[in-house]
């Protein structure tokens, strides 16, 4: 049996979830000794054609020619799969989302005679997506659990609770209700380990909304910490804004 | 009744660990948690009750259950080593000993004893510490608890200026103090200090008897508007004790392990197929409080909880058991 062809395509981002991918470092050979790499335009200089197994896509959609390559992904990877916060939610792209494009567009660049963006949306704005990896970078722990679980035909174990659980299995002071710092941990999707709170920064919600995110309540408790109502919009806004559950909470004080 | 200074103690602890492992309330990160002593730690005896229950002491956060491996058309299961080291749990407060009493009921009672659990609980002696000042959200005594005398245990505490009485109540417990022989004295004429009194008092008369009518009552939507889902209440319940069972895998060996769940979450509840009989945050938290004040004792006879107050005083949006049976009684039908 063929090993499976892993394809990594590059939307609107930073590459930092390619990264990690890259970062898998001390278990990458045996990473590929169980799938092929066959597009990966960061790490090989020649890349094989389609169709793929699986698709990992990085970054937000944020204009029409993103669209097209989107759309050809799909038809080539069998699995298609959200890779980081950006293609799972518009991530930090979406930030301009509240912004006319054009005050965007002339703030970056000098001549906008080039540049056609559109309003920046996770990719399940435009195609079906298979399974969402969340995160800023993405989680190198659930990448892998997820492609083991994918080569086993078994469901992948993607965390739906909250970061609290992570960070009371760490058994975390917990920053929010001790020290009365602004952390998005209560809404926000586990799977990080609670990266950020074990080592003393409250949660800044990049892995965007946990199920059943109850951002209209945390919403009120930030205003009751004495939070402004506009630094509470730019909590929600930062990583997930474009979701209905974080959107909720921009709008709530 | 016996006596010791309070600068004696560690070297108690330190005859203890001799032979055990002694847990025992120390300064960590600025809260006070149950940790080994290593003779380094700061006590916090004096400083009011833990910020986590003592429970994972018995029901640890995760525990490994059993190993496989395969090999070609073989494969076989390695038992984990029963455990078999002896704990000694010093300055436990009344509440938490009656959790206890409770999480026995659910792994040892009813036709079932959880091997995990029995090891770990049959080799460990309690050493509880009377309380004299209750917290602001400590309300044990609305369960029939006495903070000054806990329920289930091998030696009881108390307080004193400068050290502790002892009173010895089990023959496990008599063996504890004969290790302190040179650092226990006659207590003499000390007296027992007087109780704490908490100021927080529910009234749980019929409770159960009217959440039994209550499982469609719209309260439940209005209760669970402001809930986070984060599960913190149920992490720091010492009574909690859901786990889920998962599995590690690499190459051709792995293992299972169960770790703590939460009725608070999701996919607790979700079936193989996708379904989910508690489909949103009402139900889970209507299941919660169900299951303390109508479930458990309808099947074991008692409250599953203790009156601790950790989730009143630790719930990110003030969600407070308390006020709930209050407002649970006064909902009309």
């Amino acid at each position: 049996m063929s090993k499976p062809r892993v394809a990594v395509y590059k939307m609107s981002s930073c590459a930092g979830c390619q990264l990690e991918i890259i970062n898998l470092e001390p278990i990458l050979l045996d990473l590929l000794g169980a799938v092929d790499l066959s597009y990966f335009v960061m790490a090989r200089r020649e890349n094989e054609p389609g169709p793929y197994d699986i698709g990992l896509v990085e970054g937000a959609i944020t204009c029409g020619e993103e669209i097209e390559r989107l759309k050809k992904a799909r038809q080539e990877c069998h699995l298609l799969v959200a890779l980081g916060s950006c293609a799972c939610y518009g991530g930090l792209p979406s930030i301009k989302n509240w912004q006319p494009q054009r005050v965007v567009e002339n703030r970056v660049y000098d001549n906008l005679a080039a540049i056609h963006s559109t309003t920046a949306y996770g990719i399940d704005y435009y195609v079906p997506v298979d399974a969402y990896l969340k995160g800023c970078p993405v989680s190198r722990e659930e990448l892998l659990d997820f492609i083991k679980s994918t080569l086993l035909g078994v469901r992948p174990y993607l965390r739906p609770h909250s970061v609290c659980v992570e960070c009371k299995l760490h058994e975390n002071v917990c920053l929010f209700v001790t020290e009365k710092a602004i952390c998005l941990g209560p809404v926000t999707t586990a799977g990080c380990g609670a990266l950020c709170p074990s080592r003393g920064k409250p949660c800044d919600g990049c892995r965007g909304p946990a199920n059943d995110a109850n951002a209209v309540s945390l919403a009120r408790t930030m205003a009751a910490y004495g939070l402004h109502s506009q630094d509470i919009v730019r909590y929600f806004r930062k990583f997930a804004g474009m979701t209905s559950e974080f959107s909720k909470g921009a709008e709530a004080v | 009744m016996l006596k010791i200074a309070k600068d004696k103690l560690p070297q108690l602890l330190q005859a203890w660990a001799a032979g055990a492992r002694v847990f025992v309330p120390q300064e960590k990160d600025g809260t006070r948690v149950f940790l080994p002593w290593d003779g380094q730690g700061k006590l916090t005896l004096d400083e009011g009750n833990t910020l986590e229950p003592p429970k994972d002491l018995f029901f640890p956060r995760t525990e490994t259950m059993y190993r496989y491996q395969v090999q070609g058309q073989e494969a076989g299961v390695t038992e984990v080593p029963p455990f078999d080291a002896k704990m000694v749990l010093v300055g436990v407060r009344s509440c938490d000993a009656r959790s206890f009493a409770i999480m026995d009921d659910v792994f040892l009672t009813k036709g079932y004893v959880d091997e995990f659990y029995r090891r770990r609980r049959e080799n460990t002696r309690v050493v509880a510490l009377a309380c004299t000042e209750a917290a602001p959200t400590c309300f044990c005594t609305t369960f029939g608890i006495d903070p000054g005398r806990a329920e289930g245990v091998d030696v009881q505490m108390w307080p004193l200026a400068d050290g502790y009485l002892l009173e010895v109540v089990t023959e496990a417990g008599q063996e504890l103090l004969e290790q302190g022989t040179g650092l226990l004295t006659d207590a003499g004429k000390e007296e027992i200090p007087a109780a704490a009194k908490p100021g927080l008092v529910v009234d749980i008369d019929g409770v159960t008897a009217k959440l039994q009518r209550m499982f469609e009552h719209p309260y439940w939507t209005a209760v669970s508007r402001k809930c986070l889902g984060c599960g913190a209440c149920t992490y720091l319940c010492p009574t909690c004790h859901c786990f889920d069972i998962q599995g590690e895998n690499r190459g051709n060996s792995g293992y299972k392990f169960r770790c703590w769940d939460s009725c608070m979450f999701s996919e607790y509840t979700r079936m193989a197929g996708g379904h989910n009989p508690r489909p949103s945050k009402k139900e889970r938290l209507r299941n919660r409080f169900l299951h303390k004040l109508q479930y458990f004792p309808e099947r074991y006879g008692k409250f599953a909880c203790v009156g601790c107050g950790r989730c009143l005083d630790r719930c990110p949006v003030n969600v407070d058991i308390t006020r709930v049976i209050r407002e649970v009684k006064e909902v009309t039908l």
